[in-house]
């Protein structure tokens, strides 16, 4: 899995990439909450989310707790139809936010 | 999973819940012991980290604290696959967060075989190993029911050694036994509670410790052992919503849903 972010305006993008899993979500976690620490709105752009497994949706519930716990939060967006599925059954996209698009994301 | 499959199931529990019972029989009570007494709280293990989370107590010793009234009774095992359902779910979550396995929507996959540390969960895990390294999770969760009440008479020894229950073995009219485990504090035991409700009563996004405490306490009824019938109600939305989130919870209660339709009148409310 490989990780990259790039500041947009006053947003910050993340795009992790590959599989977010029991052996990788330790790296994503490791990233992505210093990431989250720095801005109040952090967008997660899924395009390139082959898998997500349980241990992977606890970073991103991580994510949103330590960003919604400083005023923040974040968003996704992009994502890939079997990434979404995880989304929906496991009733994330209830409290994160989601878009199809990045520029939905970002408006 | 069908109503066959999972009667088969059931009546592979009443098996395993007999042949312990007779091992129970001429166990620890039969050879005399008293009360045993715990260590006291200074003996605590330090918390550690887990996954850069900090966690002394496993959600498996805490959702049986649940269970544990003022008195140290338990509820009645006989009634309850609904705590065998829990302490199921509460294994596997915690092997998840201490990364032995993983899961996505359909199934579960053992990542590490490496022991735990916890007897309880070592107990699970080594009884998971057994069936293979991926299966789909109502069957593991119906896999590590089989073996809940070991892993629940392991999981309370724990709290014992921690010092935050005791075991009291007592006798009436020298014929009756029973087993009490009295809290020695109730600040873990009401610390988990007022956790719970606090989650339920706000918008926050919770740990996924609370998720995992909040759904297997609410798919199993345990809820209802601290909360009333009206408050469950008034807030089953965000309590559906909280509890959604966690996967294998929902594979606990597509499998408590399945035993209810092969035996609604065997499972029944705790308490």
């Amino acid at each position: 899995m490989e990780i990259t972010h790039e500041t947009i305006g006053d947003k910050l993008v993340v795009r992790p990439a590959g599989r977010i899993d029991s052996l990788t979500s330790p790296a994503f976690e490791a990233a992505l909450l210093p990431l989250v620490d720095k801005s109040s709105l952090v967008v997660i752009d899924c395009a390139g989310l082959t898998y997500v497994s349980s241990a992977g949706l606890r970073v991103f519930l991580s994510a949103a707790k330590a960003a919604k716990a400083k005023g923040g939060k974040i968003v996704l967006c992009s994502l890939t139809q079997g990434v979404q599925e995880v989304f929906t059954v496991s009733g994330f996209s209830k409290i994160i936010d989601m878009h199809p698009t990045l520029d939905a994301a970002l408006a | 999973m069908t109503p066959l499959f999972a009667a088969k199931a059931m009546f592979s529990f009443w098996r395993k819940a007999a042949n312990v019972s007779r091992q129970l029989a001429g166990g620890d009570f039969a050879a005399g012991r008293g009360v045993q007494h715990a260590l006291p709280a200074s003996n605590l293990p330090e918390a550690f980290p887990i996954q850069g989370r900090s966690m002394s107590i496993t959600v498996c010793e805490e959702i049986i604290l649940l269970t544990v009234n003022d008195e140290g009774k338990l509820l009645r095992w006989s009634e309850e696959l609904a705590v065998r359902a829990a302490v199921a779910g509460a294994s596997l979550i915690d092997l998840a967060f201490r990364g032995r396995i993983d899961n996505d929507v359909k199934d579960l996959f053992i990542v590490s075989k490496e022991p735990t540390g916890e007897a309880h969960l070592d107990m699970a895990l080594t009884y998971l190993t057994g069936k293979g390294d991926r299966i789909p999770i109502q069957t593991a969760v119906y896999d590590v029911m089989e073996v809940a009440r070991e892993v629940h008479a392991a999981a309370l020894q724990r709290l014992v050694d921690k010092g935050i229950l005791a075991k009291k073995d007592e006798s009436f009219l020298w014929v009756l036994k029973s087993r009490r485990y009295p809290p020695l504090s109730s600040v873990i035991q009401q610390e988990a509670k007022l956790r719970i409700l606090s989650v339920l009563m706000s918008d926050d996004i919770p740990s996924s410790e609370d998720v995992a405490l909040i759904s297997l306490a609410y798919e199993t009824r345990i809820l209802e052992l601290f909360m009333s019938p009206a408050e469950i109600e008034r807030l089953s939305s965000r309590i559906q919503e909280v509890g959604n989130l966690e996967l294998i919870a929902q594979a606990v209660s597509a499998v408590i849903s399945d035993i209810r339709t092969a035996s609604p009148i065997l499972f029944m409310a705790p308490l």
